[in-house]
């Protein structure tokens, strides 16, 4: 009877504690970067770079928001490559604002289908934190 | 024997309270967006009602906070009134730093009715992200 008491408790503690240690073992850290200046990328990477190494294989998701008149920027296909490579090395996702293309006449076929195009950046910003990733605004 | 089940209420217990914690039943999500460029309040605005949709019954309070030299602006009331009507509407209040004010010498009383006003916009912040855990954003 004892032993039975026992095993019901052992088997509890492990239904209640497991969740909570497998989560914290296996979260992965993920990061999002609002930038407003396309040279900005340059030290982003440098940070992605640093924090793949510190995080090790929890190192999640990197991801850059470029926002605002910078945007026009995304055309000059040459100066762009350098920028996707770098990114590709680094695993770093380019996203480009979808608001921002709109209010400076930017047309999405003149930028590389590299820079994946939300709608809103503020608001995927907003949902990205609320999943977890750690932000920056720059 | 009884000593097992106290225990085993214990356990029980426990694990029911280390449950609640890591839920967050009851937590509301709070946003904060700063800016230092009125026609941004627009992305802004609708942000704020995709979240409000997105959140539900968890949705809880979205500021604005404005600072700059910018903020000359906030005291052209028809201008504004375009802003502030989607503001209301969508929950979401504006504030303009009292430092900035000053700076420009502008008189809070001229200010669209709906800005608040907040002494420093970066200590308001940095206090929302400290004490009640707002997602926060830099414009």
């Amino acid at each position: 009877m004892k032993k039975y008491f026992l095993s019901t408790i052992v088997l509890l503690f492990i239904l209640f504690s497991n969740p909570v240690n497998a989560q914290e073992q296996h979260e992965q850290e993920n990061y999002v970067v609002l930038t407003k200046k396309i040279p900005q990328l340059q030290p982003i990477f440098l940070t992605a770079e640093t924090l793949a190494e510190e995080d090790g294989k929890n190192f999640g998701r990197f991801e850059v928001i470029i926002c605002g008149q910078t945007v026009k920027e995304l055309t000059d296909k040459e100066v762009m490559q350098k920028y996707i490579n770098k990114a590709k090395e680094y695993n770093v996702e380019l996203v480009a604002c979808g608001f921002s293309l709109n209010k400076f006449g930017v047309d999405r076929k003149d930028i590389s289908p590299e820079f994946r195009v939300v709608e809103n950046g503020i608001l995927y910003n907003l949902q990205l934190q609320k999943k977890g990733y750690t932000s920056i605004s720059l | 024997m009884k000593r097992s089940i106290g225990i085993l209420l214990v356990l029980i217990i426990l694990g029911i309270s280390g449950n609640a914690q890591t839920t967050p039943q009851g937590d509301l999500n709070n946003y904060v967006v700063s800016t230092t460029k009125i026609p941004q309040l627009q992305p802004i605005i609708l942000t704020a009602e995709a979240l409000k949709e997105e959140d539900g019954s968890k949705f809880g309070d979205f500021q604005i906070v404005m600072y700059g030299s910018n903020v000359k602006g906030l005291t052209n009331k028809t201008e504004m009134e375009t802003y502030t009507k989607e503001a209301k509407a969508a929950g979401v209040s504006i504030s303009v730093c009292k430092i900035s004010l000053d700076r420009l010498g502008i008189n809070p009383a001229e200010l669209h009715d709906y800005i608040e006003v907040v002494d420093h916009a970066y200590t308001h912040l940095i206090q929302l992200q400290k004490n009640k855990n707002y997602y926060s954003l830099q414009l």
